[in-house]
């Protein structure tokens, strides 16, 4: 209980910090990507072992995840302490690219009727949940170590996700049109990854300088 | 020209139209058991190839079936997706591990012949196994790592390729030499659908793939000109490769025998293009059919037909001497009967045997000798009957029935004084005396071309000049009278009783013809000049000789002695008479 009031005052310090030091400038990023493409090369046998073609929702796309890192970001303290959630609905998984700050947590709530076994092999977390349904407490998973972890499921081979843990409290994913937005972001010098798949990402140098914002289109391969 | 019996030619035919109708029989067997044996072998050859072909498309089909159920595991995409930023290590372990319960399948599990695999990722990169996959990959490769890398890449399915499996095969430069390896190729998908890459096996290329149970058939494959059979060393693979290298780039399939001395023994090569996959090249699939059994059924057949072909020929050969010598025997029987009557025995015949040709011609030839011997026999009667000259004449058509006038000398010769001599002598005894008589003269008769016209009792008379004449005839008639009289006073020289004859010739136009009945006719002469030498005869004295006036002015060479003309019956005038002033001419001078 002491926790939670703690907990709670604290985020109420950070949103009203911007209030509190109006001398300290930070600067808002947006921009737009190219959205991902499916790689041409993966060609999709239509295959759902063992489960009802209806009882499967399209596969979301999955969106472009931004983010900026340089040597300050890995040391920003934790932005989001309340717990991800990396939902199985429709026998999907929803979203189906997450990222998340180091030490963030994640929950696989499970809304479907049947079971699901969600598991990792990723070196960057391993870890199997074993078989559970809904309305069962949905586990929960902190991912301690920087990396991409990709998420399955036992029971239904076609389900996947993307878990990215970053070193950086800056990323955002892109909409459908591939636009994004960065909030607050501290002025200095940053690596901006456009990271699409494990086999596809981008790195553009910029420089927030806090005394206006940055307008980027990095569409087509252009550069900043 | 060479002299050939007939015997001879016969067994010469029988002996030739054996050996043709042999010879035909051997080369046109030979030729159909050759092209049944080929067409058979041809069929048994299809077989062959379409059981492997099918066993291998069943084998693709149902492994493809598997291995789709094998590689659709979420951990097994798992791992995979982690491979590309983790290192595959848990992806080849994962792999091996969906993929044993089909490797232990594999008739050649455990064994130096097990398939092993490797992966080639959806960007046509070659998995390259850890080193730690060593443990739990089983058999080794063959082939250095890096060499089976670059062997293996072009073989993954291309981005516009459509995706299915593929077959082929490879030629490995393995520690114990070039090997071959079949191959395969299985696109495979994670489970949400999406390719991951090709699986690629290999395993090594077993030669009992092609073979069948219980036969005789070596198979085996051609790829890239070497030839990798069951008994590679004892089937000379060399000899193989240099027959196909020379002879592949036409057909893809085709019939030929090629000699292959280890077992003295010679193939029939069948050839066919395996289907595999292009991106492999071309293999072959060669089968050997040994043609041992072919010339085993041609030798049998070919000894059959000879001992058959002999037989034939012996029995042929004994039926040709046997009729030959039955046939010549009795043609030699027709030519000795003909050479009989050629010399004159007509009453020769021939043994008719058998109902045939030959014995028809025996009997014709039986029949013609008893119409000659009768004829021969009318003949020597007619001669007796009448003289010879005349018989054969009338025998012979010359003689026109009805007479002809011609000029003739005729000579009568009678014995003087006969009636009181025959009735001093018993009738035998006359007939004795007459026939030595008549003999006699008539024998001198034919010496002067003279024909007897008659024997009328003791009296003989006789024509010169008809029925055919021989020169002077009045000569020939006066000479034949003067030889008369002295041969019979040469034979009164040996009887007891001498007889005298006496002898008129006269010369005259007369009608000369067979004359008589119907029934019988006689060949005889009528004129006048026959009464004047009748008349004539009548008053010469024994032992004289009379001639008249025509006849002696036709003797050239005979002195003769004109007498008194006489006063003779039946003629008005005196006849002038005459008569040879030597009685006995020598023989000499005659010409």
């Amino acid at each position: 209980m002491v926790n939670a009031l703690f907990t709670r005052s604290a985020v109420l310090f950070f949103l009203l910090l911007p209030f509190l030091f109006p001398r300290l400038e930070c600067a808002d990023i947006s921009g737009v990507v190219d959205p991902p493409e499916q790689p041409r090369e993966r060609r999709q046998a239509i295959r759902y072992g063992g489960v009802q073609p209806g009882a499967v929702e399209p596969k979301p796309e999955p969106p472009a995840v931004v983010y900026l890192l340089n040597d300050q970001t890995r040391n920003l303290p934790l932005q989001v302490n309340e717990p991800y959630e990396l939902t199985q609905r429709g026998l999907q998984f929803f979203p189906p690219v997450l990222p998340i700050q180091v030490g963030s947590a994640v929950r696989f709530p499970n809304l479907d009727d049947t079971f699901h076994n969600v598991f990792s092999y990723s070196p960057a977390k391993t870890f199997d949940l074993g078989r559970y349904k809904q309305g069962e407490d949905p586990p929960r998973v902190v991912f301690e170590k920087p990396g991409i972890v990709q998420v399955f499921c036992e029971v239904h081979e076609h389900m996947r996700s993307t878990i990215l843990v970053l070193e950086t409290p800056y990323f955002t994913t892109t909409d459908t049109q591939g636009r994004f937005q960065l909030a607050d972001v501290t002025p200095g010098n940053y690596t901006l990854v456009i990271w699409k798949s494990v086999r596809n990402q981008r790195e553009v140098a910029i420089e927030v300088t806090g005394k206006e914002d940055l307008e980027l289109d990095l569409s087509k391969g252009r550069d900043p | 020209m060479i002299y050939l019996s007939y015997k001879v030619k016969l067994i010469l035919a029988m002996v030739l139209l054996i050996l043709v109708v042999t010879a035909s029989s051997l080369f046109f067997s030979t030729q159909s058991v050759e092209r049944y044996y080929g067409e058979f072998l041809e069929k048994q050859f299809q077989q062959l190839s379409q059981s492997f072909v099918q066993d291998q498309q069943n084998r693709i089909a149902r492994f493809s079936q598997s291995l789709a159920e094998a590689t659709s595991n979420p951990r097994l995409t798992a791992a995979f997706e982690i491979g590309y930023t983790d290192g595959y290590d848990r992806f080849y372990y994962d792999l091996s591990t969906q993929l044993q319960p089909l490797l232990q399948r594999s008739e050649y599990a455990g064994s130096r012949d097990a398939p092993f695999f490797r992966f080639i990722d959806y960007e046509q990169q070659y998995l390259e196994p850890p080193e730690s996959a060593d443990s739990y990959l089983g058999i080794p490769a063959p082939v250095p790592e890096p060499e089976l890398k670059s062997i293996l890449s072009p073989f993954s399915t291309e981005v516009d390729e459509p995706v299915e499996a593929k077959k082929g095969y490879l030629r490995l430069n393995t520690t114990e030499g070039m090997k071959l390896f079949e191959t395969w190729v299985f696109p495979t998908f994670d489970g949400s659908g999406l390719f991951m890459g090709d699986l690629v096996f290999i395993q090594r290329w077993n030669p009992q793939s092609l073979h069948q149970e219980g036969s005789a058939v070596r198979s085996g494959i051609y790829f890239n000109n070497q030839f990798f059979g069951p008994q590679e060393e004892e089937l000379e693979a060399g000899k193989v490769e240099a027959f196909l290298a020379e002879n592949m780039s036409l057909q893809s399939r085709k019939r030929a025998s090629v000699d292959l001395s280890m077992d003295s023994e010679d193939y029939t090569i069948f050839v066919t293009r395996l289907p595999t996959h292009a991106a492999f090249g071309n293999p072959f699939q060669v089968t050997l059919f040994s043609l041992q059994e072919e010339k085993r059924i041609l030798s049998r057949i070919q000894q059959t037909l000879l001992t058959v072909s002999g037989v034939v020929l012996v029995i042929g050969l004994l039926f040709s001497l046997f009729f030959g010598q039955r046939l010549s025997r009795r043609i030699l029987d027709l030519v000795a009967g003909t050479r009989a009557i050629q010399e004159g025995d007509f009453e020769t015949r021939i043994q008719v045997r058998g109902n045939d040709e030959v014995s028809r011609l025996g009997e014709s030839f039986n029949q013609m000798s008893q119409d000659l011997a009768l004829k021969e026999k009318y003949r020597s009667v007619l001669e007796k009957v009448t003289d010879a000259s005349v018989a054969n004449q009338l025998t012979s058509g010359s003689i026109e029935l009805g007479g002809e006038e011609r000029t003739v000398t005729i000579l009568f010769c009678d014995i003087r004084g006969f009636t009181p001599l025959s009735r001093s002598i018993s009738a035998p005894e006359i007939v004795e005396l007459l026939n030595e008589h008549m003999t006699g003269l008539t024998e001198v008769v034919h010496k002067y071309h003279g024909v007897v016209d008659k024997f009328v009792g003791d009296e003989i008379m006789v024509l010169f000049g008809a029925p055919k004449s021989f020169g002077n005839d009045a000569e020939l008639a006066v000479r034949c009278g003067m030889e008369m009289l002295g041969a019979r006073k040469t034979m009164n020289t040996r009887k007891a009783k001498p007889i005298e004859v006496g002898i008129g010739i006269a010369t005259g136009t007369v009608v000369a013809g067979c004359m008589g009945s119907e029934d019988r006719l006689n060949y005889t002469v009528i004129g006048n000049c026959v009464n004047l030498a009748a008349r004539l005869c009548g008053i010469a004295p024994p032992g004289q000789l009379y001639l008249d006036g025509d006849t002696a002015a036709q003797v050239e060479d005979i002195e003769l002695a004109e007498t008194q003309p006489i006063q003779l019956k039946g003629f008005t005038a005196r006849v002038p008479v005459f008569t040879p002033k030597l009685q006995h001419p020598t023989v000499a001078s005659r010409k």
